[in-house]
């Protein structure tokens, strides 16, 4: 099996399997337009990804490298959040921080399922909840004012309804 | 209008008279009084039909003594009015085009204005807010340390919530708020059985959906147009079995992107109705590109259980299926499917129009009474698609086995 050198951010290399690293659409896309030699010592350098999410990212990629591809994404259809896997609700049992850097690098790469299942962690944390609650988990301040805020909730009420 | 004129200036006079006499004519005395204020429209338009006749004996004037103007000018050297005159009609159109005219301008579309309030009873309202979509760029690419307000991330989040819980995040803060109206994420919006208020109508403007459902929904005739004109990107529509009268407002539609028209089991929707919606423009109005924008990438469209018909190939004007297939309806070209399912008028004489419709691969005709389903196997034989017939009368492209 032929390995890839991926350079995270911050200059480290990690060796991967080809097959895991095309887990990732950029990846694979960008080996298939530059036309990768196997025998070619080439690194993919990552400028967006630090080493430690990349590291996350592999191990990620290595646990899921034999999964069927996942089915295309109906726009119509309401995402359910509740099937995530027991060893993917262990792998992000991770600090808020974390998570959100790995939507982003899942994004960037192009990793369908491990965006999908990053974000249905956050949408846990949020579903259900109160704004001052989710307030209090995200950290975020309050920079609504009062009449403002009850005009917002005016206008949009028919949301509510469905 | 006499009134008026005497608190002018003199040297205004041949400039106000024209536009004056146009507004009028053009029917904005409607705008002026309500009818229980009669005696004040009668008022008006004498005052116009008055005005019309010193406006030709103001011209007339001007064209014989040409001194006139001049005789102005020197009195006033200010005069900013400039005189163009086309010959054909004989008649004067006056421009003004000076430094100093703005504010007179104004000045005098002030008095306009407090003149029409004045004689209406009608209370002007004013909008609270413009209504905009959301904003497509965000400057929020300032370096926050908390990730939980960064577009990317929260947007793709925001993905797998529902409504209701996108509601809830708008009021966590302004940033939510924005993101929580992404047009990426209400790329289709519902609205079944619903009573449209304008409070929904500004809320699907913001969130700008490409795909909307208003079927069975109370929705008037002013309400439809006032949404689908700032819907730029709106590739779907469906209204099912909304009020006729409403489906018709679509004929000031312009919309080039739609590609799906869903006027199915809207109840007296008939020929004229069909006619109004994708025939000829009337609108004349200056800057629409009349029919060639009309419905031009419409590619599906669904009239089940409406009482059009095929009347044209008797009638000289073009009606019903004939219509569709005739130019300049852009469905000639465009048609991919047509649904005619449950339409008691149509016969099998509309199929002979349908053929025209190069790009139609998909035609359902089910429990359409007067079409035979050997009449659709004829109609499939003939077309170039490798088309077929199932479930009795739905004609689509042979699926490859």
């Amino acid at each position: 099996m032929p390995n890839i050198k991926l350079q995270s951010s911050d200059g480290e290399t990690f060796e991967v399997d080809v097959e895991i690293a095309k887990c990732s659409v950029t990846i694979k896309t960008m080996l298939e337009d530059l036309g990768m030699d196997d025998e070619e010592e080439e690194v993919v350098p990552l400028p967006n990804v630090n080493s430690a999410i990349l590291r996350k990212v592999i191990q990620w990629a290595t646990y899921h490298k034999d999964d069927p591809p996942p089915p295309e994404d109906d726009e119509n259809k309401e995402k359910r959040t509740d099937d995530i896997s027991s060893w993917d609700a262990d792998f992000l049992k991770v600090d808020q921080g974390t998570l959100f850097e790995l939507i982003l690098a899942a994004n960037y790469l192009d990793i369908k399922g491990l965006l999908d299942v990053t974000c249905k962690t956050v949408a846990n944390m949020i579903k259900g909840k109160a704004p001052e609650e989710i307030r209090k988990t995200f950290n975020i301040k309050n920079d609504f004012t009062a009449s403002k805020k009850s005009r917002f909730v005016e206008e949009n009420e028919w949301c509510e309804e469905k | 209008m006499n009134r008026l004129l005497r608190n002018r200036p003199p040297h205004m006079r041949p400039t106000l008279v024209p536009r004056l006499h146009g507004l009028y004519q053009r029917g904005h005395a409607e705008l002026l009084g309500v009818p229980d204020k009669s005696s004040d429209m009668r008022r008006m338009s004498i005052s116009s039909d008055a005005s019309s006749a010193f406006d030709n004996k103001h011209h007339q004037e001007q064209m014989s003594d040409s001194g006139s103007e001049n005789e102005h000018k020197d009195n006033k050297d200010l005069l900013p009015i400039k005189k163009r005159r086309s010959s054909e009609s004989g008649e004067v159109e006056t421009k003004t085009a000076t430094i100093n005219d703005p504010p007179r301008k104004t000045a005098f579309r002030m008095q306009l204005a407090h003149q029409i309030a004045s004689n209406s009873t009608k209370v002007l309202k004013k909008p609270m807010v413009v209504v905009r979509p959301a904003p497509l760029m965000m400057m929020n690419i300032l370096p926050t340390n908390n990730l939980a307000l960064d577009k990317r991330c929260i947007l793709q989040v925001f993905k797998y919530l529902t409504p209701k819980d996108l509601l809830c995040c708008a009021l966590v803060c302004k940033t939510w708020a924005t993101f929580s109206i992404d047009p990426s994420l209400w790329k289709r919006m519902v609205f079944i059985r619903k009573h449209i208020l304008s409070d929904i109508l500004k809320g699907i403007v913001r969130r700008q959906p490409e795909n909307l459902n208003l079927d069975w929904c109370h929705i008037n005739k002013f309400q439809l147009p006032w949404l689908i004109q700032r819907l730029n990107h709106l590739k779907e529509l469906s209204l099912v079995s909304v009020n006729v009268k409403t489906a018709i407002s679509l004929r000031t539609n312009h919309s080039a992107v739609l590609q799906l028209l869903d006027l199915s089991f809207i109840s007296d929707f008939n020929d004229s109705a069909l006619r109004e919606i994708l025939g000829p423009n009337n609108d004349s109005r200056t800057g629409l590109a009349s029919e060639k924008n009309r419905f031009r990438n419409l590619k599906t469209l669904k009239l089940a259980g409406t009482d059009i018909t095929d009347i044209a190939i008797v009638t000289s004007h073009n009606a019903g299926i004939a219509q569709l297939t005739t130019k300049p309806a852009n469905t000639v070209a465009n048609l991919i499917s047509l649904d005619l399912s449950h339409s008691k008028l149509i016969t099998e004489l509309s199929l002979d129009h349908l053929s025209k419709c190069e790009k139609l691969v998909q035609l359902d005709c089910r429990h359409a009474l007067q079409i035979s389903t050997q009449a659709l196997i004829k109609f499939a034989a003939k077309s170039e698609h490798n088309l077929q017939v199932r479930d009795i009368k739905l004609v689509d492209v042979r699926q490859k086995v």
